[in-house]
């Protein structure tokens, strides 16, 4: 009888317990799972670099044509691969891995922290970390839609840009939400606004350059305003950034014999990023344009530092900021001194301009060879730097939105690209200069195609 | 009680007035007389022992009289005899071990005889899970029950229990160990060791184990002593032979065919990329021996010589040669067990090895021990322990390991020159070019596949223990408290050894090797590299329930309530080292914080950091109540509820406790007396219905990462996503009906069991496209469809003759059909469709899965294209055949993707000790696509198929074949629109011989010289082969991605 009440209580007692226990249901599954709620976790997320860092959009560089492809070599491309090569105006991406997913994939992360963050409390101890790691969302999602709005829109103008078709701004992380696509207007605006609140947060010095950094946003929104065709704002936003970060490599200390003289994480990187590597732009396949190499000096370091001569007498691209194969898309400085030079020369400060260039190439020449520009040798300043922008930042991600920016103002750049025995032409201002996007967002969204007719 | 029926079935009663006969007790299944008997007048309360013959007379008795008969070691019956007998009566007793005409299912909660039960079970008893060959228990399983069946449209074959899961992703059912899911590594259970299989097929059986019972619960039953049973010994031996691999799959194009296609290739240009890449991807020999006619090098006698030698060679039969031996398994165990009134045990040890094809080699050892004891006549307990002990070793390098950095190995490769010395082939980089690297300061960059096996060295050792404890106690007549606390630990170790030679050493060390002029430096010291990991599991179960049990009248009322947790803990950690000395083993440490530059391309990289640590804990919480109702025996009901709390992530609360619920009927109709009908012995008619839901992690509420490691360049960690949330996803749920005819016929000789289920899934959750600048990916898991899936289960046993020969068969057929209901979303696009048997069909009224592909407008007479159509007119325009325009309704449907009928026939015939057994299963009416030849594989990694020498070569080829031309530059679309046309998709229908059996039993009574009581010698053959198949197509319809080994195997067994 007694044990019959003992053994009953015991059940009771194991029964309750079991309703009761909320911790053991509350117990964290696995330790390397986290709800990303902290700025730790959010961080994480950030410093992922496969994901932020390796993968930008890399079919401005494919199509514009600082390096070529021959036939042989076009011929075993897959045929998305051909199609973008050759400007076609539909199916120049592989339907799923494409990106136009790796962009939004990083917008995605950066939506996550900036929706997740108000929720981690500002304290004084914190301070710091939060308005870093909310800095560097903003950086990320400023970049990459300026990056979007420079392959699938048209270069913008202020007096059309309020009608032209931009990109679909994701700014939550709701993805069931229908992709719409804002006006250019909007879209830029939005650039803005995201690198202008990076700037204000994001400290002057970086952990490391795989970070974005408070002169990397500035790099950033001079790029920004460069694309827009406002030069006093972007040339002032140079200076800013030449204010916090304004070293250059001496050329002259490299090993030109090296298979990448220029090592990676260089002084003059800002912020470090890398192209999606398509074979169509990788220097083992792509062939640099003889135009583009005959034009550098002999006394130019950069014609050794930059290309390799391959068996058959053409010249392959080995210099890279990653110092590998793979190419720089990052903010450096000498892309800074390049646009404030330019925006000077624009805005008729032709000696500033001149100034800026002849810092910059000191650097690049033999040491003793190089005879600075002045305004009594120079007939056409702002020609000049161009050309020089052109030389210094090749295979940097920067040429199809600076071809599609100066044609916009006159400048007339036809493309032209001869393979398999036919010639294809991209006139200047062609509405091809706006990338189709990938079909399946258009079929599943809804969303305008670019138009080509 | 229920042996009342028994007396129907087993004898028949003759009537007479001579006294001096009686009852003549014999064994089932021995005939042997049994002199240890005793029969109970039941009215008397008088007691007659049998005598040496195993004879009772009654004398003196008449009437009708109930009498009990009950021997040690049997199972006791009840009779009724019209007394007196004018002859005697044969009248047999069945050993307790084989308990034939009664089926037990145990639902882990609680064990029941079949005849009670509303819900639908299939259990697979001891004698037929014994006919199956092999040392894990689930490949036992296969074709030997209606309710499981294996899907191989994957690599990887999956077990599914009644034909579509309703859960997408993980099909997998639960599996239960005697009372709880088991947590360890299932191939730990030794196949000697198991009683019973029960699988839980419908709402009502499966209810009890909540939403872990989604994909179906399969109980397997472990094998105990007895109370009141004599000791048994069983030993057993048995030798298993394996099949050599043929490695049919490799399916690629001749030698010949390959240099052919490397020629015309080359003759392109198409290796100037790969001659030219930073990345030194090797090139085949013939290319380099291309490569070297054109540069001048080679002349073009000695060219045309090389690549004859090299089209009579054949990888597979190289392969086969050199490293497959003849794989072979030993199987031992020892099983004593035992029981008195007070208490009963049993001991079980088992022990097997062998090697397989490679000579990888393996063990396991296998202890048990089940002892149960009665304290007073209330208190009941058991404490039982398992011990595996596990170690296996790697063999030779497995053909699938046998890549290289940029696809298959030609079909001409070799591995062995005249001599038999072992040859380098191709492997990560172009040789001539690491030959030159480094003038000779590098170590061998040479890949040896040969030596490979001998220099790395994989070895696991498992120890599982397991402890089991129940207590039962009986507080009143009708109820019994019982406990159950189980705990198990495993620990499994496995390791890594890369010697100072292998490949994987000298790759790593010759890429981090940083050269200065004559400096040679090594970030990777010379020596081997090990890695271990260790993986600790601790799984813990506590339930506690009460049973009531009480009869009022006719009605009988069962009743269990209770509550269970469970805990499973899993740490994992993982380290490595450098540098090991093979004599001292003293390792080296290595720079792990700073990047070097690779040799190869010049990319800067870090040396791979080879620890790591994981933990997972898994906590559940349930309650649960379970009860039937039965009036006379005849009219049951069931009802059962069950509620599951889990400590998985993101599961928002609403869903946290998510209810299940059943309700059943059931009614046995041959107790009604306007239903005796002679031939008709038992016919019982079930109906069942209930609701699940699906308690799937990976629709987790909330949105979760994953912490992936530290990144190297700002030493931070760094974090991937793990779950993105979907906030409009919605719970699936899931109504079962379920409806089951038994029955018995002619005296037992025939047993026909029927079922029908309805299983409605609303919400299905399925993965779907999903605009992925959404930023989640290209597909997201939703709420997809409504679907409906229905079947009819027949079960047919028959015993055909009695005689000397008896011959018994069985027949098993599923019919099964799915359909949508209703279709949620809006994506249409035909490619989406054709290449899965994953995707649910957007159609309303077809099957979930069908085969669809894009129409086939057969080949262009002129080109050899294949064509399909635009708007109904031919076409070749591959982007828009394959893109957005075609919907799926323009695609061919084919058929399902799942058997509309699979089942199995199973015959037994034995003779006087022999006993020949032999199984047939087969599958019907679904379609799947074969593999076919895509250029774009084979141009960029020697990735070909047979199906080449079939292909369009001239005009009128189109009559008799479907594989489009060759053609140059790649064509993507082109090939995947023959590739997923309905041109490669192909009947699956087909019957296999699934199984032969021959044994031979030595019984005492008839060799008496025997020291033990029987000995049965048998001889199998698993996988005997395909009977016949629908298709035409080289492979195996069931195995299209791997193969089917047939499996020889002898066993002696062994009872004392």
């Amino acid at each position: 009888m007694k044990l019959r009440y003992i053994t009953f209580w015991v059940f009771l007692l194991a029964f309750s317990s079991l309703l009761g226990c909320k911790k053991f249901l509350e117990e964290k599954p696995r330790s390397n799972l986290a709800v990303p709620s902290s700025l730790k976790d959010f961080q994480a997320l950030l410093d992922q670099s496969n994901v932020m860092n390796d993968l930008d959009a890399a079919s401005g560089e494919a199509s514009a044509t600082d390096c070529y492809l021959t036939t042989a070599n076009f011929l075993s491309r897959t045929e998305w691969q051909q199609r973008m090569y050759t400007w076609q105006t539909s199916e120049v991406y592989d339907r799923i891995t494409n990106e136009w997913a790796n962009l939004y994939n990083v917008v995605y992360r950066a939506n996550t922290v900036i929706s997740g963050i108000d929720e981690v409390e500002l304290t004084t101890t914190n301070a710091a970390e939060w308005r870093n790691v909310k800095g560097q969302a903003h950086f990320y999602r400023g970049k990459m839609f300026l990056l979007g709005l420079s392959i699938w829109s048209k270069a913008y103008h202020p007096t059309t840009a309020a009608t032209e078709l931009g990109i679909p701004l994701r700014l939550n992380v709701n993805f069931n939400e229908t992709s719409v696509r804002s006006s250019q207007a909007t879209s830029y605006a939005q650039v803005l606004a995201d690198l202008t609140s990076a700037a204000q947060l994001l400290p002057n010095v970086p952990v490391h350059v795989m970070r974005p950094s408070k002169p990397a946003a500035y790099a950033l929104l001079s790029r920004l305003y460069l694309q827009m065709g406002n030069f006093e704002k972007a040339s002032l936003y140079a200076d800013s950034c030449l204010a916090i970060r304004s070293e250059l490599i001496d050329y002259n200390t490299l090993n030109v014999a090296s298979n990448f003289p220029i090592a990676a994480f260089g002084k003059e990187v800002i912020h470090s990023s890398m192209v999606q590597l398509l074979s169509t732009i990788n220097p083992s396949t792509a062939r640099i344009d003889p135009l583009l190499y005959a034009s550098y000096s002999d006394n130019d370091l950069r014609k050794t530092v930059f290309f390799l001569r391959n068996s058959d007498g053409t010249y392959r691209f080995k210099g890279s900021y990653q110092g590998s194969a793979n190419l720089f898309s990052g903010l450096a400085t000498d892309e800074m001194y390049l646009n404030r030079a330019e925006c000077k020369a624009r805005l008729g400060q032709q000696e500033l301009a001149l100034q800026d260039l002849n810092l910059l190439l000191r650097n690049r020449y033999k040491t003793g060879t190089f005879v600075p520009y002045t305004l009594a040798n120079t007939t056409d300043v702002l020609k000049l730097v161009l050309e020089e922008r052109r030389k210094e930042l090749l295979m940097r991600n920067l040429r199809w939105a600076d071809i599609k920016r100066l044609n916009i103002l006159g400048a007339g750049i036809t493309l032209e690209r001869t393979v398999n025995g036919q010639t294809y032409l991209l006139p200047a201002n062609s509405p091809r200069f706006a990338a189709p996007i990938p079909e399946v967002v258009i079929e599943l969204s809804g969303m305008p195609q670019n138009k080509y007719d | 009680m229920r042996k009342l029926l028994m007396v129907w079935c087993c004898c028949c009663l003759y009537f007479g007035a001579q006294a001096q006969y009686g009852i003549k007790l014999r064994d089932a299944e021995t005939n042997m007389p049994i002199h240890t008997a005793t029969l109970k007048l039941l009215g008397a309360n008088k007691i007659l022992p049998s005598n040496a013959n195993g004879e009772i007379t009654l004398d003196g008795l008449s009437g009708r009289q109930r009498v009990s008969v009950a021997a040690m070691g049997y199972q006791t019956d009840t009779l009724m005899l019209n007394l007196p007998f004018t002859q005697w009566l044969l009248h047999q007793l069945k050993p307790v071990a084989t308990q034939l005409n009664e089926v037990i299912v145990n639902t882990g909660y609680q064990q029941l005889p079949k005849e009670r039960a509303t819900g639908s079970f299939s259990v697979v008893n001891n004698k037929t899970f014994n006919e199956q060959q092999g040392v894990d228990v689930l490949s036992r399983l296969e074709g030997i029950t209606p309710a499981l069946s294996v899907d191989r449209r994957t690599y990887a074959g999956s077990i599914m229990v009644r034909g579509l899961s309703t859960i997408n992703g993980d099909r997998s059912p639960l599996i239960v160990v005697d009372d709880f899911p088991y947590a360890g590594e299932l191939s730990n259970l030794n196949p000697n060791d198991v009683e019973s299989v029960t699988v839980l097929k419908d709402a009502a059986a499966a209810s009890i184990w909540g939403a872990q019972a989604g994909n179906g619960v399969i109980v397997i039953t472990t094998k105990k002593g007895r109370f009141n049973q004599t000791m048994q010994i069983n030993v057993s031996t048995g030798l298993l032979l394996n099949q050599k691999p043929k490695l049919a799959n490799y399916n690629n194009l001749s030698s010949a065919e390959m240099i052919e296609v490397e020629q015309f290739l080359f003759g392109k240009g198409f290796y100037n990329t790969q001659e030219n890449s930073t990345a030194r991807i090797p090139l085949s020999p013939v290319v380099e021996l291309l490569i070297a006619n054109r540069d001048g090098q080679l002349g073009a006698a000695e060219l045309s010589d090389r690549l004859r030698m090299l089209s009579e060679k054949d990888i597979v039969q190289e392969y086969r040669n050199h490293f497959y031996g003849q794989p072979w398994l030993q199987q031992y165990h020892l099983d004593i067990s035992g029981g008195n009134a007070l208490s009963k045990w049993y001991l079980f040890t088992g022990y097997n090895q062998g090697k397989d094809a490679l000579g990888a080699y393996s063990d396991r050892l296998n202890l048990k021990s089940d002892y149960t004891f009665k304290l007073g006549k209330k208190m009941e307990l058991t404490a039982a322990a398992w011990l595996t002990l596990q170690n296996n070793q790697s063999g030779r390098l497995d053909f699938s390991q046998l890549t290289t950095s940029n696809g298959l190995l030609p079909p001409y490769t070799t591995f062995t020159d005249a001599d038999g010395n072992a040859l380098s082939i191709m492997k990560n980089y172009r040789e001539s070019y690491t030959a030159q690297l480094g003038q000779g300061k590098l170590l061998d960059w040479k890949y040896y596949p040969l030596n490979e096996g001998n220099e790395v060295l994989s070895t696991g050792k498992q120890m599982d223990a397991l402890f089991n404890f129940k207590l039962s106690y009986q507080l009143s007549s009708g109820l019994q408290f019982t406990a159950n606390y189980s705990t198990q630990v495993a620990r499994n170790i496995t390791g890594t050894d890369y010697g100072a030679q292998s490949y994987y050493v000298r790759n790593l060390i010759n890429q981090f090797t940083q050269l200065n002029g004559n400096e040679v430096k090594r970030t990777i010291p010379l020596g081997g590299i090990s890695q271990e990991s260790r993986v600790l599991l601790n799984n813990q179960n506590l339930r506690t329930q009460l049973n009531f049990k009480q009869r009022w009248a006719a009605f009988d009322l069962n009743i269990l309530v209770g509550a269970e947790m469970r805990s499973t803990k899993r740490n994992t950690k993982s380290n490595g080292m450098y540098g090991i000395d093979r004599e001292t083993l003293l390792s080296s440490p290595v720079d792990y914080q700073n990047a070097y530059t690779n040799i190869i391309n010049g990319n800067s990289q870090f040396i791979p950091y080879l620890a790591d640590a994981f933990g997972e804990v898994n906590n559940y919480i349930s309650a649960y109540t379970n009860g039937a109702l039965s009036y006379q025996g005849k009219y049951t009901l069931s009802g059962s509820v069950r509620r599951d709390a889990s400590n998985l992530f993101g599961v928002a609360t609403n869903n946290l406790w998510n209810p299940l619920w059943s309700l059943g009927v059931s009614w046995l109709a041959t107790e009604e007396k306007w239903l005796r009908w002679q031939p008709l012995g038992y016919l019982r008619l079930r109906l069942t219905y209930g609701s699940s839901g699906n308690s799937d992690s990976r629709n987790a509420a909330l949105t979760t990462i994953t912490y992936t490691g530290v990144s190297n360049f700002t030493g931070t960690p760094t974090a991937g996503y793990n779950n993105y949330a979907n906030p409009d996803l919605r719970w699936e749920t899931v109504n079962t009906l379920n409806a089951g005819l038994d029955s018995k016929w002619f005296n037992g000789r025939l047993a026909l069991s029927l079922e029908y289920y309805r299983k409605r899934s609303y919400d299905l959750i399925a993965s779907d496209p999903i605009d992925y600048t959404g930023g989640v990916g290209s597909r997201t898991r939703r709420n997809a469809a409504q679907i409906t899936a229905s079947g009819i289960d027949v079960e047919l046993a028959t015993q055909n003759t009695l005689g000397v020969v008896k011959w018994n068969s069985s027949l098993f057929a599923n019919f099964y059909k799915d359909r949508v209901d209703t279709y949620y979303l809006n994506s249409l696009t035909g490619s989406n469709f054709v290449n899965g048997s994953n995707v649910v069909t957007a159609v309303v009224g077809m099957p979930v899965y069908g085969a669809y592909g894009y129409r086939w407008g057969g080949l262009n007479p002129q080109t050899g294209s294949s064509r399909g159509y635009v708007d109904g007119v031919l076409s070749e325009d591959y982007a828009t055949l394959i893109g957005s325009r075609t919907t799926i309704h323009d695609l061919a449907y084919v058929g399902p993707v799942l058997p509309k009928l699979t089942g199995a026939f199973a015959n037994t015939l034995s003779y006087n000790g022999f006993n020949l057994s032999f199984r047939f299963s087969y599958k019907f009416g679904h379609y799947y696509r074969r593999p076919s030849l895509n250029y774009s594989d084979l141009y960029n990694s020697r990735n070909g198929n047979r199906e080449f020498t079939q292909r369009w070569q001239q005009s009128g080829d189109e009559a008799f074949t479907n594989v489009p031309s060759m053609v140059y530059p790649i064509a993507g679309n082109r090939n995947s629109f023959y590739n997923f046309s309905e041109a490669t998709l192909v009947s699956g229908d087909h019957i296999r011989l699934q199984n032969i059996s021959l044994s031979y039993a030595f019984a005492k009574q008839q060799w008496k010289k025997l020291p033990f009581q029987q000995l049965t010698v048998t001889g199998n053959l698993n996988q005997a082969g395909l009977v016949w198949k629908r298709n035409n197509e080289s492979h195996d319809p069931d195995y299209p991605y791997s193969e089917a080994l047939k499996m020889y195997s002898i066993n002696v067994q062994i009872k004392f």
